[in-house]
């Protein structure tokens, strides 16, 4: 009952998205679609879930005074802040709307902008031609990034049509080989979902 | 012989935060002292902008945004630039989120294209910003099946008072979807694009760029890639902005990885050929 | 401060972190909340009380920090996930599976036009050899070898125009970044965190010289 129950939901959730894709029968479309509908309330609720885990974590390691307490304040103040704020005012609201450009925009964007250094740093240190394949993908990468750059195109007229040549032809090839590999596998998972053999993400114990 | 090696062996250990430092030079001394190189039009950019171009005014557009604020500085200079064609050209805008961060961009837009948003005379009939729709890809096949499925937009107005969304009764409705994403644009072709029959284009970050590619041009029939694409936009509209300021930088970027990569080879190759 | 990361981890870089995470989920969390308070619990106030169904399933989810009745917790996200995967795996069907193989089948041979046959040869035998790369019930030998061969290649140009694609997005962030550190109020900003980050790098080599000069003395 335990398991056997949302897996039933699972199978019979998931069939009836498959008939409202491939049936045109107004009874089946209009169920899924209000079922669909419902479930989209139900995932906006579980971003509760993340919250109280968050906090949990956070409020356990301040009450143990453990390592890095004062970063855990610095977040919940922060988290509270946003909610108090965003409830109060809207979410629409300019002021909220300037938090927002001016907190998480720079701080997102700066977090993610550090993979560049990195992967400037491992392109000196780390990218060796150490066979015919790695030399392939290093040119590869050199033309595509002199062709996308404007530098490239001052430096030789033929820089951007190669690079675009790459993205259009071997690269569509690539691509295409992978994503049709990605559909089948993951065909494969609905398959052993739906028989009941995959279990991993009705969590633990399951 | 000793000296040479000693040299070699001191530019293969080098610190890594001298690279972080160079860098650092290389992207923020073009931006102070511009080039001014001049930037190329790419086929996926021209695509975008004549398919744009060409459509008749009054017809509706969607602006679906799936971006987060992680790649703002790439994704909203290409927001900046195709929503001021799409006022030129006098297109009905319907913007909608399917990432949290997606309706504050929605709404810088408008406020920077058309100088305000809800306060806007013309708010609610040439354009809207929806707000966010939780959910992923279940929201985008909703929302491509109903697009007044959501009762209220994102500042609190009912929908069924603003005048734009009443002729709207599905995706087919939108004579093209502007995807704006730096996850994927393989969810919007199967929900928007593949049932509904409605041409795609793709204002995506670079890196998703190779994944646009299988579906270009029969499906997404024009990309912007990142902010290359967004400098891109900004002359053909001739708006130039950020993106167009930011490509001298992006250059010099590009010029120093590349040397980085030939030192290291050859430094291998050498040593490689020592060892032989 | 996410920037002081690239000297070394350090509390400046930590707080910055742990601010990005409070406000980012806290920001979600609230216009997670728009839309259930529009869409779901404003129609239920206003008389439509089938909306209270998929309330009280998200109730549920809550359950998520029981040990006793955690299995009511998987009732809500066995429907989340079943409605999800029906979803994606129908489309995916069409989308990556039986168009992406119609948009392969490309004439091979197209007369007066030798770079379109040539690009169409690259394509086609492209996606197969790379389709037959990982293949792996069965050792590559003879024609098929060849094929997989040119499959690996091509795979290596499409990883590698992937990585140029990333690097040009990753500078487009730190060109972002570099912009808005050049704009008002950042004429101030710069400066002081220059003479921050010089006055802290100092300080920091500092501490390692004595610490290093205490470790010798013993």
């Amino acid at each position: 009952m335990k398991l056997k129950l949302p897996l039933a939901i699972t199978i019979i959730l998931t069939m009836l998205s498959v008939a409202d894709y491939y049936f045109k029968v107004p009874a089946i479309n209009t169920i899924a679609r209000d079922v669909t509908v419902a479930t989209l309330v139900m995932s906006a609720c579980a971003i509760g879930i993340g919250i109280i885990s968050l906090t949990k974590i956070h409020v356990n390691r301040i009450a143990k005074k453990k390592p890095h307490s004062l970063e855990s304040v610095i977040m919940l103040v922060t988290l509270a802040a946003f909610i108090l704020v965003g409830a109060v005012l809207g979410s629409g609201d300019p002021n909220y709307v300037y938090m927002f450009q001016n907190i998480i925009v720079p701080l997102d964007s700066a977090m993610f902008s550090l993979a560049g250094f990195f992967m400037a740093s491992a392109a000196y240190r780390a990218f060796r031609a150490r066979s015919n394949e790695a030399l392939v993908l290093l040119v590869a990468a050199v033309l595509v990034m002199l062709g996308q750059a404007p530098i490239g195109e001052a430096l030789w007229s033929g820089f951007p049509n190669v690079s675009q040549w790459i993205l259009d032809v071997p690269n569509t090839a690539g691509v295409r080989a992978l994503i049709m590999g990605i559909a089948i596998g993951m065909l494969s998972l609905t398959i052993r979902m739906l028989m009941g053999h995959e279990k991993g993400y009705l969590g633990a114990g399951a | 012989m000793t000296a040479k090696k000693g040299w070699m062996q001191k530019l293969a250990t080098i610190d890594p935060r001298v690279i972080f430092l160079l860098l650092f030079i290389c992207v923020g001394a073009p931006l102070l002292s511009p080039v001014g190189l001049p930037v190329g039009i790419s086929p996926g950019t021209s695509g975008m902008y004549k398919f744009i171009e060409g459509l008749p005014s009054g017809n509706f557009v969607l602006s679906a945004f799936d971006m987060s604020a992680a790649v703002a500085p790439e994704c909203y200079p290409q927001v900046a630039a195709f929503t001021a064609h799409l006022k030129n050209k006098n297109l009905k805008i319907v913007e909608v989120a399917f990432d949290s961060a997606g309706p504050m961009f929605a709404d810088q837009a408008l406020r920077d294209v058309f100088g305000a948003s809800k306060d806007h005379p013309l708010y609610g009939k040439n354009f809207v910003n929806l707000g966010y729709i939780a959910g992923g890809e279940a929201a985008m096949r909703s929302y491509a099946a109903n697009p007044k499925m959501i009762q209220k937009d994102f500042y609190g107005k009912d929908i069924k008072d603003l005048e734009i969304m009443q002729p709207l009764s599905s995706a087919k409705d939108f004579r093209l979807v502007i995807v704006i994403t730096g996850s994927q644009v393989d969810n919007f072709v199967r929900q928007f694009g593949d049932p509904y029959g409605v041409p795609i284009a793709g204002a995506v970050t670079a890196v998703l760029v190779t994944r646009v590619m299988p579906y270009y041009p029969a499906k997404v029939i024009g990309y912007l890639n990142g902010l290359r694409g967004a400098a891109e936009y900004e002359l053909l509209v001739k708006r130039p902005g950020i993106a167009l300021a930011g490509m001298d930088a992006q250059s010099a970027a590009h010029l120093l990885v590349i040397i980085f990569i030939i030192i290291g080879n050859v430094g291998y190759m050498v040593r490689k050929s020592r060892r032989s | 401060m996410a920037y002081s990361f690239l000297y070394k981890e350090n509390r400046a870089y930590r707080i910055a972190e742990h601010i990005y995470l409070g406000a980012g989920t806290g920001y979600g969390a609230i216009l997670s909340a728009k839309y259930v308070y529009d869409n779901a619990w404003t129609p239920l106030v206003k008389g439509n009380t089938l909306w209270a169904i998929p309330l009280l399933a998200s109730l549920l989810l809550y359950f998520y920090f029981s040990k006793k009745h955690f299995w009511i917790y998987r009732i809500p996200t066995a429907a989340i996930i079943g409605i999800g995967t029906g979803i994606v795996v129908a489309a995916d069907f069409r989308t990556r599976l039986t168009e992406q193989i119609s948009a392969t089948l490309l004439p091979l041979f197209i007369a007066n036009d030798p770079y379109k046959s040539l690009n169409n040869i690259i394509i086609v035998f492209g996606v197969i050899g790379s389709l037959i790369f990982f293949y792996f019930s069965r050792e590559h030998r003879g024609p098929v070898k060849g094929m997989v061969n040119f499959g690996k290649y091509i795979l290596m140009i499409t990883f590698g125009a992937a990585f140029g694609q990333t690097f040009m997005a990753r500078i487009s962030l730190i060109i972002g970044r570099i912009q808005s550190l050049y704009l008002w109020p950042a004429w101030i900003l710069l400066p002081s965190a220059a003479v921050l980050v010089g006055v802290a790098i100092s300080w920091d080599r500092l501490r390692q010289k004595k610490a290093k000069s205490a470790t010798e003395k013993k």
